[in-house]
């Protein structure tokens, strides 16, 4: 009883402490920013496109859209997040091509790592047509008009 | 019925122990915000001129050839990073109008990091007993005349009028107070850049409209605070997203127009470092002061 009275006024402040020693308790990895020329792109080993809506190509939206991802040791997507997008209607297309990208394995001095990047689309509509874009694709097109 | 008595007197008893919990930690509360939090022990000390045998003891404080400015620090106590910004600042106003800037630390192994942290030389940073100043609380500045004479005395965190009140104090140009943070170690090894002080030009809101209109500004915060306040006619392309999307995006010569404000000096270096990666030879960095009424540019050079 006189246990749970010098206890009580504590009661609520020790709740968090509680709970903020049990978060700090994750076990530290390496992590890999993927950032380069192409951001996550170039870690890539299959990166499906982009459905480009009709109703978006009819309605001329266009735009960039940009999806963090956070990537395990075997180079599949944990998490995701839409971090820009030119229309809503673009946003469920963009997120079934995120969930398809597969990385490769990251491995940092031998020891598996985690990794951390975002993933770039280009929507354009040209001629009436709708086009989708990633870094990698304007710049070797760039190139290829280039001397 | 004694039973029931029992009961009665253990319930009441039981909420008098709260009730008298309840008090004690409110008045425990009330305690330590007037003796530990610096701005509301020390607002009304500010603005006051004193003599310095009025409240600090003689000799106590560095000598100082010279007016002095004393900025009495605690690293104990956490500083939100604009308010050290702001010490960054008014050191280097000091600077340009001839005070002398020292920083006294109530702890002598406070005093290597406060010099590395602000870039000091050791001997600016001294160790004194906050207690035998009469200081209560930090941060406090005093400014001290050449004969020692406290003129100016600003004790706890100031909001933004008084900053800018205290920086003018040093600085009669009000309306172009230049950028003003001190040259930092670059972000990567290999990529060095000069000092930028002596490539610092001050500019009106005049040049900065021209400056604007003649180049692309690029924001390089990210999106949130991007969409809470920008410059006009500026796009938005995050620090971590410039290495893809400016060869995209931005025409390959064209001349761009940093916005550095109210950002980190390291992103700001790591922004411009990638920009001229990315193949930009006509980059300029904008610089405008937390109060949005005066502004800077500068020119980083490798």
């Amino acid at each position: 009883m006189i246990g749970h009275l010098i206890i009580w006024p504590l009661g609520w402040s020790i709740v968090p402490l509680i709970t903020l020693s049990a978060c700090n308790r994750t076990a530290t990895k390496h992590e890999i920013s993927m950032i380069g020329a192409l951001g996550a792109e170039s870690f890539a080993i299959s990166a499906p496109l982009p459905v480009y809506p009709a109703e978006a190509i009819k309605q001329k939206k266009e735009g960039l859209a940009v999806a963090s991802v956070v990537v395990d040791s075997d180079g599949h997507i944990t998490r995701s997040a839409l971090e820009q997008i030119p229309d809503p209607l673009l946003a469920r297309s963009v997120e079934d091509a995120v969930r398809g990208t597969v990385f490769r394995k990251l491995i940092i001095d031998g020891s598996p790592a985690t990794g951390r990047g975002k993933l770039f689309y280009y929507f354009r509509i040209e001629n009436g047509h709708g086009l989708v874009e990633t870094p990698r694709q304007i710049f070797s097109r760039r190139q290829a008009w280039e001397p | 019925m004694g039973a029931l008595a029992q009961l009665k007197y253990q319930v009441r008893l039981i909420s008098w122990i709260r009730e008298t919990a309840i008090v004690a930690a409110g008045a425990f509360l009330v305690f330590l915000a007037v003796h530990y939090v610096p701005s509301l022990a020390g607002s009304s000390l500010s603005k006051r001129n004193i003599h310095l045998d009025d409240r600090v003891s003689v000799g106590l404080l560095p000598s100082c050839s010279g007016s002095c400015l004393v900025a009495a620090l605690d690293l104990r106590d956490n500083y939100p990073r604009d308010y050290l910004y702001f010490l960054q600042k008014l050191r280097a106003e000091c600077r340009r109008a001839e005070v002398n800037f020292v920083v006294i630390v109530p702890e002598q192994r406070q005093i290597d990091q406060i010099a590395s942290g602000m870039s000091l030389p050791v001997q600016n940073v001294l160790h004194r007993s906050f207690r035998n100043l009469n200081l209560v609380g930090t941060p406090t500045l005093i400014l001290l005349d050449s004969g020692g004479r406290v003129t100016g005395l600003w004790q706890g965190m100031l909001p933004r009028l008084e900053r800018v009140v205290v920086l003018t104090r040093f600085n009669s140009r009000s309306h172009t107070i230049a950028t003003l943070k001190d040259p930092l170690p670059s972000v990567k090894p290999g990529v060095q850049f000069a000092p930028t002080t002596a490539l610092i030009h001050e500019i009106t809101i005049e040049q900065l409209q021209e400056l604007m209109l003649s180049r692309r500004v690029v924001d390089v915060r990210d999106r949130q605070k991007f969409a809470a306040a920008h410059q006009p006619l500026a796009i938005n392309v995050p620090a971590d997203e410039l290495s893809v999307r400016a060869r995209i995006e931005i025409p390959a010569k064209a001349k761009l127009l940093v916005d550095c404000s109210r950002i980190p000096v390291s992103q700001c270096r790591l922004s411009y470092a990638t920009l001229e990666r990315a193949g930009f030879n006509d980059i300029i960095v904008l610089d405008i002061g937390a109060q949005g009424d005066a502004c800077g540019v500068r020119r980083l050079r490798r």
